[in-house]
């Protein structure tokens, strides 16, 4: 997850430390390893921990505690007032059917994309992402597709500072990302061949709901079997699709 | 005191529903019970660590929840085990599948795939149904301990339509027939002109979710839904028990 640093004089700043201690590859974690985590003294940490599992944001077990399972239950929810992951779906299942690749719905938060949906088959592609996980915009067809939409001080931010390198493939230099970036934003789709894991391709185009860029979706696969530029009129169109019917929904929702 | 307040954020938290979209201030504070000038002072606290995000004057659940809450592990497990079969269902069908989850006495829909050509269903990912209604939660019920039957019983029956089960009797009835037949089949006792088939999915010998197909009475055909979404929920079993052995 992000590096934000919280303010661990509150209340509140010291609840998402403890919440983002939890990663990806645990279940449970203990005291000791809370303590070790966040660099909270024992006995403020368990006070807080005791308040969290109150209020059902953890769960006790006996080897410690475990994210509790109302935040599954909250997360889906912010994901589904943003109404875009349910008008996206349909669009997403009609691209799994054309392609049979991995496709992926993405959204801009700081400098990462965050993926709020992966839907894939069995045969999907091994991509690093995940369901609520995070890339670097650098690397990525969504972040760089993102990116190229976005405001100019996001992109300078970016541009100005180090872009770390995930493979041989990987847009070190701002200089030639810049230029991607000027040839994305006139083309509205992007490409990325193996910059964020080797062996992975992909094509994402922006969804637009009215003149801003919300999203974008992509279509990922393998280097060997998936030929991104032969995919650009799909993504394009299920993207426009999204975008139109977006827009259609928030004139009727004013109404 | 430190309790209190991290109890009225999660009255805060609490207000949102599938339903609801962004709150206004006033609206949230109607909901919580919480006063409104500390609905605006812990808000604009949840604003700051990302747990909400203002939308014009109004507040909405933040994507950092979005992603704390990919975090959980059984949920997020099931799905993942569950969405590749889901798909090759909703592939065959065209119809809408749903995965859901048992919470108390309500089944909970962790996933919804549909397409274009599907019936129209009002369901929403995290929306929530009363357990004894759904095909999801009757597959669930029929292989639950027979306190969670009781507990039904004791809170009494809601009647989503005129066909909703509403006596002991006949849930019982519909749970020995589940368990004969292997699927649960709900006819319009969530929704006049709407049809559900399920299956359970199991960890090891325990219940933790179902899968359905659903479309509109006319077009169900229980004989070509329930071998292929039988075979998904066996397929999405035995995926659970390779995750629960290797971890």
């Amino acid at each position: 997850m992000s590096d934000q640093e919280f303010d661990r004089t509150t209340v509140l700043g010291k609840v998402m430390m403890v919440l983002h201690a939890f990663t990806i590859d645990d279940s449970t974690l203990s005291l000791a390893e809370l303590v070790r985590r966040t660099s909270i003294p024992k006995g403020t940490l368990h006070r807080v921990l005791t308040d969290m599992v109150t209020v059902r944001m953890l769960d006790r077990t006996d080897a410690g505690y475990r994210l509790g399972g109302s935040l599954f239950e909250l997360g889906m929810r912010a994901s589904v007032e943003r109404s875009l992951l349910e008008v996206a779906i349909p669009f997403m299942e009609d691209l799994y059917v054309r392609t049979h690749e991995t496709v992926h719905l993405g959204v801009l938060d700081g400098t990462e994309v965050v993926y709020l949906s992966k839907i894939g088959g069995h045969r999907q592609a091994s991509a690093p992402s995940r369901i609520g996980g995070r890339m670097p915009v650098h690397c990525t067809a969504i972040g760089k597709v993102l990116l190229a939409h976005a405001d100019k001080a996001l992109r300078e931010q970016v541009l100005s500072a180090p872009l770390p390198r995930y493979t041989p493939r990987t847009i070190i230099l701002p200089g030639p990302l810049r230029t991607q970036l000027d040839r994305i934003a006139a083309e509205r789709m992007a490409y990325e061949y193996e910059e964020s894991a080797t062996g992975i391709v992909c094509v994402a185009a922006p969804v637009r709901e009215s003149e801003d860029v919300v999203a974008a979706i992509s279509v990922t696969g393998p280097s060997h079997r998936f030929r991104p530029d032969n995919h650009t009129s799909s993504v394009r169109a299920a993207a426009e699709e999204i975008g139109a019917t977006l827009a259609r929904r928030s004139s009727l929702l004013r109404k | 005191m430190n309790a209190s307040l991290l109890g009225k954020v999660r009255l805060l938290l609490d207000s949102f529903d599938a339903e609801s979209g962004a709150l206004s201030l006033t609206e949230l504070s109607r909901r919580s019970g919480v006063a409104k000038a500390t609905v605006y002072r812990l808000a604009g606290e949840m604003v700051q660590i990302g747990l909400l995000e203002r939308v014009g004057t109004d507040y909405r659940l933040g994507l950092r929840l979005f992603e704390l809450g990919q975090l959980v592990p059984t949920q997020r497990i099931i799905r993942d085990a569950a969405v590749p079969f889901m798909q090759d269902l909703h592939t065959l069908t065209l119809e809408t599948v749903h995965l859901a989850i048992r919470d108390g006495l309500d089944v909970m829909f962790v996933e919804k795939i549909s397409g274009h050509r599907s019936a129209r269903l009002p369901s929403r990912i995290a929306g929530r149904l009363p357990i004894e209604a759904t095909a999801t939660g009757k597959a669930i019920l029929a292989y639950s301990p027979s306190r969670v039957f009781d507990e039904v019983v004791a809170r009494g029956f809601a009647p989503l339509t005129t066909r909703t089960v509403a006596s002991a009797l006949r849930l019982r009835r519909q749970l020995d027939r589940v368990r004969t037949e292997g699927f649960a089949l709900e006819v319009e006792e969530v929704g006049i002109g709407m049809t559900s088939i399920a299956v359970p999915v199991f960890t090891g010998s325990m219940v933790v979710g179902a899968v359905s197909v659903t479309t509109t009475t006319s077009r169900m055909n229980v004989g070509r839904v329930a071998k292929p979404l039988t075979a998904a929920g066996s397929n999405i079993s035995r995926a659970l028990r390779g995750v629960a052995r290797s971890a």
